[in-house]
């Protein structure tokens, strides 16, 4: 085993999670490796001070003193039999299902006929304008969905496919003379995929690479774009580089979609992120209400 | 009332009130704390066990010994309740300047030089949940990679690989935030 080898193996080997075979041969390598024996007793001050931490923090903290009472509260509230059963009971209005299809297209009819009338289109465009456009993201395979409202400069684009265990891990913006920048970020915990939208003079030309087509737009494809955080900032200032994941081997997709300049940084391997690119859909939108 | 563990789950199952306090009490501090450390928050930490408490009232006749452990099931739920809390708390509404704002916190913490607790605090809370997660059952819970598996509902290779990747981000941000950290715990070793 080389030094990569036992390093990567370190964390499991330390727990006792390791084959037999694999604790032979990482136990040979530290007792000729200082590097690796270094690093092993890193991680095993971290693992003493984190637990030790993790004490400390708890023990300052307990429980509401009411927490008893409040429980058997709740429960007596909704019974101490069954509480889903009873739940259940709870007498709600029935309409059969004619009369609230009626209901609905009566409804529906008012609201465009409201809708379509001059004076109450000028009030919704005003109310439109006072809190701000919004767009609504929905990730694909996850309950999440979120909305923000203010960027009126540009729609922006949202994946309709993820890979399998991605959930959306952030949302920023940045907003400057020259520069509109949305970021969204998707990530299953080790994997991870930004998509960078950025529209204004600001935005830049699109780098060296690799010539790749994503929906019939020509863009460019960087392997190994970064390898850490910190470079990854440099090249892409502001860009909210999250410290757990691992940025070994990013890459990078760039394309333009009109005026909107599309970065995708990831450490997927390239037909996954090419098929990210090509599910973009421009995000749902209007104005008012950006409740989800 | 001094009962083993089945015979507290038997007598709640059939409707002892007096048996489900003494299973709350026993296990009031592992859900608060568990929820504490996944959220950060006391208030947060209180509605959570009363959340889980009411859901392991509602679930506990479903329960059975033999599918795992107790405290296994009791993770299982809290775990599930506080990553459903942090999902939609994520999800509400960011302002327009949040990455900026996150970028300059995290400039103005290597700054500052946090002290030690501080810096694994803030270590901490830069984890993503799912890495958070495993940490805590790990280095609060004491669970074995086969509980955090079965407490989560993944497989142990993913927790082989959460953990690894949860250290190392540990240890990359205290490195970054305070250079001392390690170095003064070498010597003392």
């Amino acid at each position: 085993m080389n030094c990569s080898q036992v390093n990567s193996d370190l964390v499991a080997y330390l727990h006792g999670e390791v084959s037999p075979d694999e604790k032979v041969s990482i136990q040979a390598h530290l007792e000729t490796c200082s590097s690796c024996q270094a690093e092993l007793r890193r991680f095993s001050i971290l693992e003493t001070g984190l637990a030790q931490h993790l004490q400390l923090q708890v023990e300052q903290v307990h429980p509401a003193a009411t927490a008893w009472h409040n429980l058997q509260t709740r429960i007596g509230q909704e019974g101490w039999g069954n509480t889903r059963s009873e739940m259940r009971s709870i007498p709600r209005f029935h309409f059969k299902k004619q009369t609230t299809r009626a209901l609905v297209l009566v409804m529906v009819v008012i609201l465009v006929i409201l809708l379509a009338s001059p004076p109450v289109r000028t009030l919704a465009a005003r109310v439109g304008e006072w809190v701000g456009s919004w767009f609504r993201f929905n990730t694909p395979g996850a309950e999440s969905s979120m909305s923000v409202g203010g960027f009126e400069a540009f729609a922006p684009y949202t994946p309709t496919y993820l890979p399998n265990g991605f959930d959306s891990s952030g949302l920023g913006g940045t907003s400057a003379p020259d520069l509109e920048r949305l970021e969204l970020t998707y990530s299953d915990g080790e994997l991870f995929v930004v998509i960078l939208q950025s529209m204004g003079s600001g935005a830049g030309d699109l780098p060296q690479g690799k010539t790749v087509t994503v929906n019939g737009e020509t863009g460019r494809f960087v392997e190994v774009f970064a390898t850490s955080a910190e470079e990854l900032q440099q090249k892409i200032p502001g860009i909210s580089a999250v410290t757990e994941f691992d940025y070994g081997r990013t890459s990078l997709l760039a394309w333009y979609l009109a005026e909107i300049k599309l970065e995708m940084v990831s450490n997927l391997p390239a037909e996954e992120l090419l098929k990210i690119a090509q599910s973009l859909v421009l995000a749902e939108g209007g104005a008012g209400n950006s409740s989800p | 009332m001094d009962l083993e563990l089945d015979e507290l789950i038997q007598h709640t199952q059939a409707g002892d009130q007096e048996a489900f306090g003494v299973l709350f009490e026993r296990y009031k501090n592992l859900v608060y704390r568990t929820a504490y450390l996944m959220l950060d928050d006391v208030g947060e930490a209180d509605e959570v066990l009363q959340e889980v408490f009411l859901k392991v009232h509602q679930s506990l006749s479903s329960y059975q010994p033999t599918k795992g452990a107790f405290t296994t099931w009791l993770y299982r739920i809290t775990t599930n309740t506080c990553l459903n809390r942090r999902r939609k708390k994520r999800f509400s509404l960011f302002p327009l300047e949040w990455a900026q704002q996150r970028n300059h916190r995290a400039t103005l913490s290597q700054q500052n030089g946090l002290e030690e607790k501080q810096a694994l605090k803030q270590a901490l809370r830069g984890l993503s949940d799912k890495l958070r997660v495993v940490i805590v059952l790990r280095y609060y819970g004491g669970l074995s990679y086969a509980e955090i598996a079965e407490s989560l509902d993944i497989p142990i290779g993913t927790v082989k690989s959460r953990l690894d990747l949860g250290l190392r981000a540990l240890r990359r941000e205290l490195e970054a935030s305070d250079q001392e950290w390690f170095s003064e715990k070498e010597e003392v070793a």
